[in-house]
Parts: C-alpha cells; structure tokens; sequence
C-alpha cells in the first residue's frame, strides 16, 4: 500500500506540470482555436534562461525565475505577433502547419546555438523531504503541486472575475461579437499569449528541478503530453486543463508501476482516443455543433 | 533487354578502368570516417574524430603509410542508417581505401553490410553490439562488447559482496538491452538476485516511477545501462526519492560528469571503459599528453581512444599489406598484433579484440579514478 | 498525325525517356553508386508525400503519423522477404512484389483502423490522433520479438545488389522496380482523384456538410482516403526496407512524419505535381549541401512558416502539370482506336407521375428538443407534387431546424417523415439526399475550390456506379459514366444560363450566381423535393425577380415539389401555392398566399417579433 501512495505522489508531481503547461495549450486554444506546438519549445527556452542566469551568470533564484517568465512573455508575444496574427483568418490547417514550424524552429536553432548534449540544472533546494509513516514526498514535488494549485486558483479568479478576464472568456465566445463590443480583440490575444508563456516559465522551472537536463528537445515531450492533457480534460476549459494534466499524470505512473513501463505511452494515448471516441470534446468539453 | 546488360557492363568496365587509373595515380592514400557528427549522439561521433584525426595527424608527421600522405575524409551520417549508406557509396567514388567508422550500432550494421559486399575494410571504434561484426569477415572494431561488459560488471559486483541487484534499462535501445541481457544471464550464474528490473521508455525523463519500485525491493545495488546524460536524470532522481545505494553503469555513461551538478553523488557510480586516462602504459600516456596538447582538454569520452586505435590498427595494417588492395588489408588486420592506446589489440574468430575492461569510479569533484582491470 | 495526337504522344514518351536516361546514365556510371541511391531515395519520398498527399491535400485532414504506414509496410515486408517466403524457397524475384503488396496491405489494415476515429473527429483532434497512432506504432514495433525489438530488422536483402551477380545490373533493375512502381502510383492516385470518388473526397475537404447534403457518404470516404494512402506508404515502406536492409523503428518517428508533411505542403496541399517537385528538391538538396546538415531543419521550418505566411496554398496551390489534359486526350484518342464512345445515359427520371394528386413529402408530428429546450413541435407539413409552398416565420422560429429535420442533420426526437409514401427514418443525410430530397443553404455552401462543372458532377455521384478501381484503371465503364454525366452537367448549367462558367472556380463565381450554381448542385441528385433555405438572400429587387422565373422553370423542367423559407415577402407571396408559418418551433398558420396575409395570428407573431417584417406583410395585404 506504501509502494501504491508513493506511485500516486509520484503521479501527481509530473501531472501537477503537465496540469499547469496545458493551462498555456488551453487558453490559446479556447481563444484563438490554435494548437499552439511551439509551447513545449517555450519551456525549452524558460529552462535555458534560468540555468544561463542562474549558473552562468550566476544570478540569484528569484531573479533568474523572474528572468525566465520574462523571456517566455517575450517569445511568447513575439511568435504571435509574427507567425500566427496574420494566420487568423486562414483556414485551420495552415495557422496548424505554421505552429509546427515554429516549434521546429525554435528547436532547432536551439541546437545550433547551444548543441545537442543536454546541461544539468543545480539543485536549488536541499531540502530533506517530509515524511509521513513509510511515506515520503520530496520538497520539490510538494512545491510543485502547491505552486501549481495556487496559479490555477489565481488564474481561474482572474478569469472569472477581472475585466480583462471577461474579456477572454467573451473572444472565445464569440470572436466577431466580441470585436463588435467594442473589445480590444488584439490585446486580449496578446494578453492570453502571455499569461500562458508566464506559466510555461514557472512551468519549465517546475519541470528542470524535477528533471535537471535542459536540452533543445526537452520540451517537445512534456509539450505533447500537456497538450494531451488539454484535450483529454475538454480543451479550452481551465478545469479540464487541470483534471486532464492531473489525470494523465497518475495515469502514466500507475501504467508505469503496475502494467508496463515500456508501454506507458502507447497506454496515454489508448486513453486519449477512447476518450475522445466517447467524448468527442474532452472531458469535461461540451459538444458543439457546427450551425448548418 | 540482354543487349543492353551487355551494353552497360561493356560500359562500366571503360568506366571502372578510366575511374581507377587516376586514383593508382594519387599520391595519398585515402580512408573514410563515418558516423555520427551532429544530432543527439554527436558527442561521441565528434570524439572518435578527435582520436582518429589524431593518429592520422601523427602518422603523416612520421612520413605516412607506404611511402605516401594519408588523407581522412569525413561524412556526417546524422546517426540513421540511411545516410551512412550514402556516406558510404559518396566516398567509395572518392577512392578511399579502408573505413573507420560507423559510431552508433545501427549506423555500423548499415554501413557494413555495404562493406561486406564489396569487402572493404572496416574498423568500428564504438560499435558495442554484438552482430555488427557476424559474418562479416571484413568489419572489425577496437572496442569490447555489450555482453563482454555486462560479464564484467556482474563478475566485479558479485566480488564487492553484493547479493541483490536491480536494473533500469530501455528495452528499446539496443545498447541498453544487450548490456542488460548479458548482465542478467552472468547475474544467474553468480547467484546475484535479481530483485528488480525496470526499463524505461525510450526519451522518457520521468524515473521515479520505477525507482519508487525498485527502492521498494531494497537491492544493494543498480545497474543503469544508459548513456551519461539519462544516468545523470536517473541519480537525480534517485536522490529524491532516497534510493542511496551503488549503481554501475557501462561505457555510455563516461560522459556523466558534465551531466551532473551534485558531483557527490558520483561516488557512488562504478563503471566499465574502454581506456583510462590513469593508465600507465607508455602509448597510453603518449596519447593524453599529446591529445590534451592538439584539443586543449582531456580525452575523457573513451571513444577518442578507440578511435585513435581504430585508426592506428587500419594505417598499421595498410602498411604490413604494403598496398591498398582490400583482400590484404583485410588479411593483414586479421593478423593485428599491436599494442595501442587502450591495450593490446589482437582478433578474435569473430573479429572483436581481446582486451581488457577498465573499471572506473569517481571522486566527488567528478575526477575518475582507476578502480581496477577486468581481463577476457 | 494532327497536333494534339502529336503532344500526346510526346508525353507519354516522356516518362519512357525519363526512364531510359536515367538506366543510360546510370550505365555510363555518370549516377554512380551514391548518386542512383539518391535517387531511388527520392522516388521513395514521393510515394509518401504524393500519397500523404491524398489526406491531407485531396481530403484535406493533417495527418501527422504518415511514417508509421511506411514502418509497418516496411516491417511486414522485410519480415516477409528475410522469413517467411525465404523458408518457403521463394527467389527473392518472386517475394519482392509479394511482399510489397501485403507490405501494402497491412499498412492499409491499420490506415482503416486510424481512419475510424477519423469519423468522428476532424482537424486538430485528427491531427492529434494520428500523431498518437504514429507513436504507438513505433513503441509497439520497438517491443516486439519478430520486428527485432531495439536491435531493429537488419541483413534484408537489398534490391541493388540482390537481381544480379553484376552490381550495375541489379541496381538498374532496382531503379526500374522503384521508378515503375511509383510511375503507377501516381498514376493512380492522379486518376482517382479525377474520378467521382476523387471528387467525393475532395468535395468533403470543401465542405463536409455540403457533401453530406449532396449524397456522399462522407465517413466511407474519409475511411478510402486513409486506407488508400496508408497503402501506398506501406508500399514505400517495402521498398525502403529492401533498399537500406536495416530497419529501425526509431527512424519512422513524429520528426519523419513532419519532414514528409513538410514536402506536401511546400509543393501545394492538393497538387500532386508540386508534392513531386518538393520531394526531389528536398530531398537531394541536403545531399549537395552536406556541409549545411546542422542548418537544414533551420531551413525548413523557415521555409515552412514564410511560405504559411506568404503563400499559404504551397508552391503550387492545387495546380498539376498538363499530364491531365494530356491524359484525357490520350483517352480520346484510344477511344477512337477502338471504337469505345459509349455514354452511359443519366437521365432525369420523371419521378412525379405516379405521385399525381398524392403528396410526395408528408411529417406527422415532427420535433425535436435540444436538452429540454423544444425547438420544434408538432409539424405536419404536406408537399404535393410539383407544388411551391412557403415556410415563413419570424427569426428563430425555427424554419431551418425544420430543413435539417428533414434532411437527417439533425435526429428527430418525435414524429417521422414520410417521402413518397415511404418513411425515412433513422436514415443519415447521404442517403435521404439519394432518396430524393435535397436542398440549399442559408449561409452558401459550395464547393468553393472545384469548378462549377464539378460541383455538379459531385451531386451525380450516387447515380453512377464504377468502383474506385475502375477509376484508378479509368475502364471503359467508368468513362462512358463520366462521358454521361459531363453532358448532363453542361445541360443543367444551360437551363440556368451558365454554361459559359463551366469552369469557373465556384468560389470566384459572383454571388447570385452562386445561389444558381447551389440550386443547380441540389438539382443534379434528382430530387423528388427541394429545400431551399432563403435563395433571395442578399439579392437585389431585379434578381429576386429573376430568381422567382428560375424557381418556376424548376417547378416545370424538373418536376419537383419545393419547400422555401424565405423572408422576401414578395417572392414568396409571388410565387408560393401555400405557405406554412412557423413560430416558437410550431405552425401557427397554413393556407394560401392571401389567407395568410389576413390572418390575425400571424401577424400577431410578427408583431411581436419583428415590426420591419410585419410591415411587410401588411404593406402586400
């Protein structure tokens, strides 16, 4: 039974990043209906800029987190500013195949300018982990999952409650009506970019102290199964970000520890499908129709 | 159709005499190095070219092989199978005489089933996997083997006094999965329990799962067949949850020091490789010193070393054939008695070497130390 | 010999001449040993993309697991060669094609099985399906004892080396292997796309609904279009395996897929001529600049994203190279050679007779709710033959909720409808089309991309009858029914007077002429009933009147009954035999034109509802 709560913490702690990456898949999707491939890439970059501001340069914790997230925002709005603003009204495939070839390009330039072979992150905290009985949880998982559970709430406030939140919820209602009312359609967009980008920074900080190897492909993984996420809990809907996220990751732990290891992630995406054979909008997604 | 087949072979034969009387005509003796240059495993491609380019180097200051200038002639294959075919058939127009190469096991079962056909030589200098040489009486390699390793490690832990031993391993590379096989076979001999073992999916970077039920069967110590920058993932790992016991690896992992941050967890790490810059032979200590002298670091990937022999073996046996024909180089590799950088090189029936293993720890600035040497 | 005689066979003898350089160089060793593996590689890449091509340009899906197909193809047939024909004895001559083919096979088992979510599921969903399906296929191929698990397949006969003792020799007849192989390829998939079932699977990436309200069976469709590209991938896969003899599961992962999606997308989504030009481009240009491997990945993803930007249909939109013109030239020509100028005759069937003085179309008590909310309640509504009747109302009334009830888009949850005297309940929207009612859309739904001319030939579709292979092989069946229907096509454009826009692309067409064109579409799959949802809207005061004559000359040339929701009182109060109002999802008034006008209810609802338009009702009282 130990061995069973471990796994589940275990679980937790990679479905708590997952949760907390799809939130940045989720809200771009609900408001501009793009999958946005390059937000694996995003961490990517996040985990470059902390560990050059924090081994390289030498800078403190709190200063290099903040560095990450600002280059995040940067890239963020940049790539949305260039590739896919102009694609707004083009047909879903192509603002799709742009997306792909953002992510390639951020990859792979990655490479180029810092090489193949991954670097290793320090360990920040050295913090013995707590422990209940035979349980133990490590001080960076419980970080995860209590920062995770904060930025959720407060992202899920901000949008219930703040006038740029409405604003949100109302482009992704319905973009031409919004655009009527008199909504600054552009900024909103530009705003759900960042906010999603500022999560994929805390999100890649998460993730490098959980797993201390940043290479130029270590996003696309962590990308893919957050984006998984998203869609498995109901894409655009900030609670099925969190359901899904939270779900896949226990799911793949407890395949993992009782089924397969090898096949955990055949065993994801079986999920994924029969979920959306059943329910075609996620979980908790409502099924829409389109007008005839 | 008859006709034509007639015509073209008619045609290949003015060719092949046009195309081979200027490269007699030559006055270096060309050779390829194939492998993995850039990509994910670029670092042990570029490190066997650094050993290789270094004898080369070395052989033309002492005035070349048979008289003549020796010329390396380098193509990126990428790491996939493909392109180290058409790295192949580019520099067979090109003349070359002999290969060092492939890097990674599937790129040299590639490139070498190509060279069988045409019975080339070939030398591997990092090919770990068993059956790149099967059968295959022209392709050699101047490392040891998965299985050979996976005896060694077994027979050294099972020295140490350890009775249970668990293993993460992927079973989708080939690397992993050898080593592992061998391992456990040996395991079974020595009465080693196997108590738990775990594989990984491939690319995955989440190990905490399988640590979590390999610390729950408390073995005394684990064997990681990974290369150094998974390992580095999985000590890390293992840190967290409070897994603190020895874990051994294999050659994959003497790349782990720049991986790792927390340096003292190496100390813990006892590995299998093919060269030791501790070594004392004199070629050995040649070698550091005049590699740190060329590149301005040390040789710390092994495969520098192997390559440097790989090359050493290929330019040696050119000369002992006194001419550039395949069958006799070939022959002439076959008979290779030399002592080289990481040891003494000598045949077997299924042309691997007969060497020795070098079993290497760390201490907790990251140096390795030499631990011991574990014979054939 | 005239000119066009001339120019057919100048490009049939093209390809031969293609054919022959190639073997004459190759035996000359100017493409040596490097250069003719290139080559072989390229033909290989344009069997995938030209076949990726079929989902993601003619059906218009992304798929992104395209080098699974040629994984398992590859896998099977290696397996199949090194094996299982090897035990048997089989001469490697023999266990290629063999081998290729259930190659084939395979891959199109699996294509169908990806295909089935593919029903339910579009877009990015599909999208992301597809890039699952890719990787599982890898990780279960890694895990697997017969596919060599992680060591992967290696020691497959090669086909360079394997037909001859002499290596010139074999690798000739490799090239003639490969470049016959996907000579017919695209052949193929050339001459299906020009067949009906081309033109069903394209008219779904035009418009899903449109297709389904026009007779396609849209879910078979989708399911060919994976199963035939699926197959051709694992015909490339087949011969990969044959041409490097090592396979690694790894090789054929998302990055593979992409790389060949990007080529599609280059060359044009849709043409198959520029998937061709992408893949001989991309694929030999990283061999000239082997120097630049580590920019290559750079390069196409900036290529990718500028050509988004800037050229979002690809290098050649959905344009093809003369070949077609060609084609169908070559096919007259034979046809006058042996004599084959059959037309198969499509008819108009005068289907009304029978029904004289009997209604054609009848729905007792139909509604539906949507979670509670009642949408429509309690329609009867009665269609005699060849009559006109209105079905008005306020906005929201529920008039074209209606329309879909009676097409099949939406379910029934009450009440059933009657067509002929037969009920068609339970049946989806394809088949009430080919039953005989089919009808227009508020907001236009055409098929934008396709010329007039084929937005009609797609209406046909269920009238003719050749399989997709008759299509492929383009027999004489297929192109006497195709001969029948291009003159029933060109006739039905006359009867609106648009003959001269044939070809035009339907998109490019002005805007009443598009409402034409949509009617027209509705009327080439023989309806028995025609619904038109608002065919005045965004007309002005000469073209409605225009269009009342049009919808009259229907009524008499085609014999149909037609049911029309339209708010343009004039038209309908016009043309209309009687009117059926609509309001808060039920008929509060039926009867003719003048009744209508007078009644106190309706004008009531208008009231209520909208003053402009019961002004208009008054203003015709």
């Amino acid at each position: 039974m130990t061995l069973f709560f471990n796994q589940l913490i275990n679980g937790l702690h990679v479905g708590f990043i997952y949760a907390l990456i799809a939130l940045g898949y989720t809200m771009v999707y609900g408001i501009v209906k793009l999958i946005n491939f390059a937000h694996g890439d995003i961490i990517m970059i996040g985990a470059y800029t902390a560990v050059i501001t924090l081994v390289s340069l030498g800078w403190s914790t709190p200063l290099s987190l903040l560095a990450a997230i600002v280059v995040c925002v940067v890239f963020g709005i940049t790539i949305e500013r260039v590739a896919y603003k102009p694609l707004r009204s083009s047909p879903r495939i192509s603002s799709l195949i742009t997306a792909i070839g953002v992510s390639m390009l951020l990859q792979n330039t990655a490479l180029l300018v810092f090489g193949a072979a991954s670097r290793p992150f320090p360990t920040i905290f050295n913090i013995e982990p707590v422990r209940f009985a035979d349980l133990q949880i490590s001080f960076v998982t419980l970080l995860t999952i209590v920062v995770s559970i904060a930025l959720m709430v407060l992202l899920q406030t901000f949008v219930k409650t703040s006038k740029a939140g409405k604003a949100m919820r109302a482009v992704s209602e319905d973009y031409n009506t919004a655009l009527l009312m008199g909504i600054n359609v552009n900024n909103t967009i530009t705003l759900t970019f960042a906010i999603g980008c500022a999560l994929a920074g805390i999100g890649a900080y998460l993730y490098i102290m959980a797993y201390p190897a940043i290479s130029p492909t270590m996003g696309s993984l962590p990308g893919l199964k957050a984006f998984i996420a998203a869609v498995l809990g109901g894409i655009g809907i900030i609670p099925g970000a969190m359901l899904g996220g939270i779900l896949l990751g226990v799911a793949e732990s407890m395949t993992k520890a009782y089924i397969s290891t090898q096949l955990s992630d055949a065993v994801v995406y079986g999920i994924l499908i029969v979920v959306l054979l059943f329910k075609p909008a996620g979980l908790l997604g409502k099924a829409t129709r389109e007008k005839v | 159709m008859k006709k034509r087949t007639v015509f073209s072979l008619l045609l290949a034969f003015v060719l092949l005499f046009s195309v081979s009387l200027p490269v007699m005509a030559e006055d270096t003796i060309k050779i390829a190095g194939i492998g993995v240059l850039s990509g994910d495993y670029a670092e042990y491609g570029l490190a066997v070219k650094e050993g290789v380019d270094l004898c080369v180097k070395q052989t033309n200051e002492k005035g070349g092989v048979l008289g003549k200038k020796v010329e390396i002639l380098w193509e990126d294959t990428q790491g996939t199978a493909p392109n180290a075919i058409n790295a192949y058939n580019k520099l067979l127009d090109e003349g070359v005489v002999g290969i060092v190469g492939a890097v990674l096991s599937g790129e040299s079962k590639a490139l070498a089933e190509m060279s069988a056909d045409d019975g080339m030589p070939q030398i591997t200098p990092s090919s770990t996997a068993y059956d790149v040489t099967t059968d295959r009486p022209n392709v050699f390699r101047t490392c040891f083997l998965d299985p050979f390793q996976g005896n060694a490690i077994a027979k050294y832990m099972s020295d140490q006094g350890i009775k249970k031993a668990a293993v993460l391993y992927d079973n989708a590379t080939e690397y992993s999965k050898g080593l592992y096989d061998a391992f456990k076979a040996r395991c079974d001999e020595l009465g080693v329990e196997i108590v738990a073992a775990e594989s990984a999916a491939y690319g995955d970077k989440d190990y905490k799962t399988q640590l979590t039920t390999i610390a729950n069967a408390a073995p005394e110590a684990v064997f990681l067949p990974y290369y150094g920058a998974d390992a580095a993932m999985i000590l890390a790992q293992a840190n967290e949850i409070g897994l603190d016991v020895k874990f051994y690896g294999a050659d994959g992992i003497a790349d782990i020091v720049d991986k790792v941050t927390d340096k003292a967890l190496l100390t813990n790490v006892v590995y299998t490789d093919h060269f030791s810059t501790d070594a004392d032979s004199e070629l050995a200590k040649n070698f550091v010193s005049s590699f740190e002298a060329e590149y301005g670091k040390l040789p710390t990937i092994s495969f520098s070393a192997t390559g440097y022999d790989a090359a050493l073996v290929l330019l040696s046996a050119i000369e002992a054939a006194g001419s550039t024909d395949k069958e006799a180089i070939v022959a002439a590799i076959k008979a290779t008695n030399i002592d080289a950088v990481s040891g003494k090189i000598t045949f077997d029936d299924h042309n691997d070497p007969i060497k020795s293993a070098f079993l290497l720890t760390f201490d907790d600035q990251g140096v390795k130390h030499y631990l011991t040497q574990v014979d054939p | 010999m005239n000119k066009k005689t001339k120019a057919i066979l100048l490009n049939l003898f093209a390809v031969i001449f293609l054919f022959l350089t190639v073997v004459i160089l190759m035996s000359t060793g100017v493409l040596n040993n490097y250069l003719s593996n290139i080559l072989i590689t390229v033909l290989i890449t344009i069997i995938m993309t030209t076949s990726l091509n079929v989902t993601t340009g003619l059906l218009g899906q992304l798929a992104l697991g395209h080098a699974g197909f040629m994984a398992i193809g590859g896998y099977t047939s290696a397996i199949l060669t090194k094996i299982v024909l090897a035990d048997l004895g089989f001469s490697f001559g023999l266990s290629l094609p063999i081998s290729l083919i259930a190659g084939g096979l395979v891959a199109a088992l699996f294509g169908m099985l990806i295909g089935i979510p593919a029903l339910r599921l579009e877009g990015d969903y599909l999208a992301i399906i597809t890039l699952g399906f890719g990787e599982i296929i890898r990780v279960v191929i890694e895990n697997m004892e017969i596919t060599g698990g992680a060591a992967g397949l290696t020691r497959i006969t090669r086909m360079s080396r394997a037909f001859s003792e002499d290596r010139l020799t074999s690798s000739i007849v490799q090239f003639a292997i490969v470049f016959w192989i996907t000579v017919l390829i695209i052949a193929s998939i050339f001459t299906l796309g020009r067949s009906r079932h081309g033109r069903a699977i394209i008219s779904i990436r035009e418009n899903a609904i449109a297709a389904e309200a026009t007779g396609i069976p849209t879910t078979r469709y989708k399911l060919l279009a994976f199963t035939i590209a699926a197959f051709f991938a694992g015909i490339a896969g087949g011969l990969f395996a044959h041409q490097t003899s090592i396979l690694d599961a790894k090789a054929f992962g998302f990055n593979k897929s992409i790389e060949y999606l990007v080529m599609v997308v280059l060359g044009g989504m849709g043409s198959i001529t520029g998937s061709i030009i992408a893949s001989f481009v991309l694929v030999s240009l990283p061999e000239m600049l082997r120097g630049l491997a580590e920019y290559r990945l750079v390069i196409y993803s900036l290529l990718l994203i500028i050509m988004m930007l800037f050229r979002p249909s690809g290098l050649l939109g959905t344009a093809e190279f003369s070949l077609l013109t060609t084609w169908e030239a070559l096919e007259r020509f034979f046809a006058r050679i042996f004599k084959r100028e059959a037309v198969t005759r499509m008819p108009f069937q005068p289907r009304y007779d029978v029904w004289e003085g009997k209604p054609v179309l009848e729905t007792h008590n139909l509604g539906i709710s949507f979670g509670g909310l009642k949408a429509a309640q309690n329609i009867n509504i009665r269609l005699m033959n060849n009559e006109i009747v209105g079905l008005i109302g306020p906005n929201g009334a529920g008039k074209t909720t209606v329309f879909n009830l009676l097409t099949g888009v939406y379910i029934p949850t009450e009440g059933d409808v009657v067509l002929l005297g037969k009920p068609i309940q339970g049946k989806i929207t394809h088949e009430i089309a080919q039953n005989g009612i089919s009808r227009t859309f508020q907001n236009i739904r055409l098929f934008r991309s396709m010329s007039a001319l084929d937005n009609i030939k797609v209406a046909f579709h269920s009238r003719m009858k050749y399989s997709p292979m008759s299509g492929i092989l383009r027999n004489a069946q297929c192109l006497s029914e195709e001969r029948g229907i291009d003159i029933r096509a060109r006739e039905l454009l006359r009867v609106f007077q648009m003959e001269n826009d044939a070809d035009t692309i339907a998109g490019s067409l002005p805007y009443g002429k598009q409402r034409k064109l949509e009617i027209c579409r509705a009327l080439a799959s023989n309806p028995k009933v025609l619904l038109l949802d608002e065919p005045a809207a965004g007309m002005n005061p000469s073209e409605t009147a225009e269009l009342m004559n049009t919808i009259k000359l229907i009524r008499d040339q085609f014999s149909v009954a037609i049911l029309l929701i339209e708010h343009d009182m004039k038209l309908v109060m016009g043309i209309c035999e009687r009117i059926y109002v609509l309001n808060y999802g039920q008929i509060i008034a039926h009867g003719k034109p003048e009744e209508i006008r007078s009644n106190p209810e309706v004008i009531a609802a208008y009231l209520g509802q909208e003053q402009t338009a019961q002004t208009e009702v008054n203003q015709h009282a």
